[in-house]
């Protein structure tokens, strides 16, 4: 994959990232605003930040920078903990039952399937958001910890542990996707190579069986000048030579269906066999 | 005998219908398209050998098309394909698949220009 490819690549990512972070903190804080009658201040704050990044991504999107990218998804990442973390801190000294940790759980699925490369960028955002909810979990006084709906923090780890073997596994397809565009760009190079090599081949032959005959002929009626002739015919068969060795890619080459084969067309469209014409004698 | 040579190339015809007169000592009849073999009509018609290049130029009919011009008016000589072009291209393809002697690719020698005027 190309450096621009790349930079194109975690462009996307990094702004699928804040969308996501704009859509997910939204809806959340419409929760907070209908069971507690607010909306969180640090959910606002991440919010902003986020319509920023993607606002600088948006930008940038013709000529996109690998870094803006980079740095905008870990800022990503750094807001949402720090409005999850707020956020769980109040929730679970509430008297309510409170299935802990729900939004990180999302988030690191969500991280292993969009989060930008290089790979330590998704592994590290995976990384964050579970150990910052198992640092928190860590923080609950025993009687918080207690009444927690779920076994904690292993299930977070769980799902971090899980959030990164799909990442892996996603990486995986990515390197099998562009090995597969890089063989298939490398079969097209070498059918235009072929196709280049025997217009070539198709050129020369009438001028060469001419050039043969001609020798032939003067051999015949000038014996006396056979050592010309002699490196006149060494010359003949060393271009014979070069037409043998394009004739070993002819299977490579794709001829149209038609008989209208032009091989100075096929040498001006750089080895691609133009479309056939119609059939002069058809009909 | 008289040789007909079909190529778009005229100073291959020139130097094949010089080649079978010193070889073999025979008289051609050269047309370098299919149009100007057709206007020769009887002659070329008349003649023992049809030696037809298979590639008579682009967007303009093949040595094909003149194996079957010349199949279709009683043609009794044998009629012999020399082609530049790739044993898999299409119209080499086609000359394969016909009745005609050989299909012989360039470029050839002298001695198989001989070969081929006198024939099996």
């Amino acid at each position: 994959m190309s450096a621009g490819e790349s930079a194109q690549r975690a462009a996307k990512a990094a702004i699928t990232m804040q969308v996501l972070g704009i859509v997910g903190l939204t809806v959340d804080g419409a929760y907070w605003q209908a069971s507690h009658g607010r909306v969180l201040p640090a959910y606002a704050l991440a919010v902003g930040v986020f319509s920023i990044l993607l606002t600088l991504l948006l930008a940038r999107r013709h000529r996109p920078s690998e870094t803006l990218s980079v740095a905008a998804a870990l800022a990503n990442v750094g807001m949402v903990v720090f409005a999850l973390w707020g956020a769980d801190d109040l929730l679970a000294r509430e008297p309510r039952t409170w299935v802990p940790f729900q939004p990180h759980k999302l988030s690191v699925l969500a991280l292993a399937l969009v989060a930008p490369t290089p790979p330590w960028v998704g592994v590290a955002s995976i990384l964050a958001v579970t150990l910052a909810a198992v640092a928190q979990y860590l923080t609950f006084p025993p009687e918080v910890q207690a009444h927690l709906a779920v076994e904690e923090p292993w299930a977070t780890l769980a799902f971090g542990a899980f959030a990164l073997v799909t990442f892996a596994h996603r990486l995986r397809l990515l390197r099998i996707e562009r090995e597969a565009a890089h063989a298939q760009a490398e079969a097209d190079a070498l059918k235009r190579l072929a196709s280049i090599g025997l217009a070539v081949r198709d050129l020369s032959n009438t001028p060469l069986q001419t050039l043969r005959i001609a020798v032939g002929l003067l051999r015949r009626r000038h014996p006396e000048e056979a050592a010309q002739i002699d490196r006149m015919d060494r010359a003949l068969d060393r271009l014979a030579a070069l037409d043998g060795a394009f004739s070993r890619y002819e299977a490579e080459t794709p001829f149209p269906p038609s008989a209208s084969f032009d091989p100075l067309a096929v040498l001006e469209h750089g080895g691609r066999v133009p479309e056939a014409r119609q059939d002069p004698c058809a009909g | 005998m008289t040789v007909l040579l079909v190529d778009d190339d005229r100073d291959l015809l020139d130097m094949l219908g010089e080649a079978i007169g010193h070889l073999c000592n025979l008289a051609c009849l050269s047309a370098p398209s299919y149009d100007a073999m057709v206007a020769l009509g009887g002659q070329a018609l008349g003649c023992q050998l049809a030696i037809l290049d298979v590639n008579l130029g682009p967007d303009r009919p093949s040595g094909i098309d003149a194996y079957r011009w010349l199949s279709s008016h009683g043609f009794q000589g044998r009629i012999v394909f020399l082609t530049g072009h790739a044993r898999g291209h299409p119209v080499v393809e086609q000359a394969h698949s016909t009745d005609a002697a050989g299909v012989v690719q360039k470029p050839v020698s002298l001695e198989q220009i001989r070969t081929i005027v006198e024939g099996p």
